[in-house]
């Protein structure tokens, strides 16, 4: 969904071995062929970050703080 | 997801004062919510962001399963917030249209539903993870999945017991098979469960996927039992 509105092109996979991840559980992001991310709120937030245009972790650092707060609220 | 929550669905043991108390803090939290977006549009004000998703994908089963139309009304800076996020094209896309709940449900309102009716001949299964070597799919619900399973195996052996005096004794047994999320392939799962083999023990041939909520289905399947050979806390 995050990446629906950043505009990227992420595939879920969900067949394969979790024991890339640091926690040894899904889900993790593998952006380049190794190289991964684990732990979901890290990926979410590395996705928005990915287009910076479509304002996802709001327009400045005051914004983003807030964005923070909820989420760890929710 | 709020604990209240899992209580509706027939997670953990049935405990009213503990769910009255959960559904308390869920109002709580939505009046602390509703407070700060007074006035926003959105949680970062004018753009949708990834807390409005957060926050948002929270509120979902609340406002699903909760949140009724005389509390949504006393709280209108979520609400109006919450019609927002529905709106949104691409939670439409991932959730669909939601729909917000009449009446608030209560503790196992959407547990099994064969639950309310006991019948003499029939024993109602609760959430059980059903095979020993299935319990990884289940993740961190093993302990509740295994408690529930220990109950429904008291309750069986107790049905059971009434029994004795029939020849052949036989019940049938529904098992409710709930997955964590909806990357569980329930196709498989079923395949799984009906390949294991007892003497005195067939399964129903056919079985069937029921939603539960956001995407993710039960798994029904259904299983014969003759009690003197197999008792239902072996499986």
């Amino acid at each position: 969904m995050v990446a629906d509105i950043a505009g990227a092109d992420v595939e879920v996979v969900v067949s394969k071995e979790a024991s890339k991840s640091i926690s040894g559980r899904f889900p993790y992001l593998e952006i380049t062929d190794g190289v991964i991310i684990s732990e979901a709120e890290a990926i979410v937030k590395h996705i928005a970050r990915m287009n910076n245009s479509a304002g996802l972790l709001g327009k400045n650092p005051f914004d983003h703080a807030k964005i923070n707060e909820w989420i760890a609220w929710s | 997801m709020h604990p209240a929550n899992f209580a509706i669905f027939g997670y953990g043991r049935p405990d009213p004062t503990k769910f009255a108390n959960d559904v308390k803090g869920m109002k709580e939290m939505a009046k602390v919510i509703d407070h700060y977006l007074k006035g926003k549009h959105w949680i970062s004000g004018e753009s949708f962001s990834l807390g409005d998703i957060f926050v948002g994908c929270y509120m979902l089963s609340a406002f699903q399963l909760v949140f009724d139309a005389g509390f949504r009304k006393a709280m209108p800076n979520l609400t109006s917030w919450f019609e927002r996020f529905c709106q949104e094209p691409t939670i439409i896309k991932r959730f669909g249209h939601i729909k917000s709940c009449k009446k608030a449900m209560k503790a196992g309102a959407a547990g099994p539903p064969g639950n309310a009716k006991p019948t003499p001949k029939k024993e109602e299964a609760k959430p059980v993870a059903a095979v020993d070597d299935d319990l990884d799919l289940f993740g961190d619900d093993n302990e509740e999945d295994a408690a529930a399973a220990k109950a429904v195996g008291e309750k069986a052996k107790a049905a059971k017991d009434k029994k004795k005096k029939v020849v052949i004794a036989q019940s049938l047994v529904l098992f409710e098979v709930k997955p964590l999320d909806d990357t569980t392939n329930l196709d498989d799962l079923a395949k799984r469960i009906l390949g294991i083999k007892m003497d005195g023990l067939y399964w129903k041939t056919e079985y069937k996927k029921e939603p539960v909520a956001f995407g993710i289905f039960k798994l029904i399947i259904g299983v014969t039992v003759e009690d003197d050979k197999v008792s239902v806390d072996a499986l």
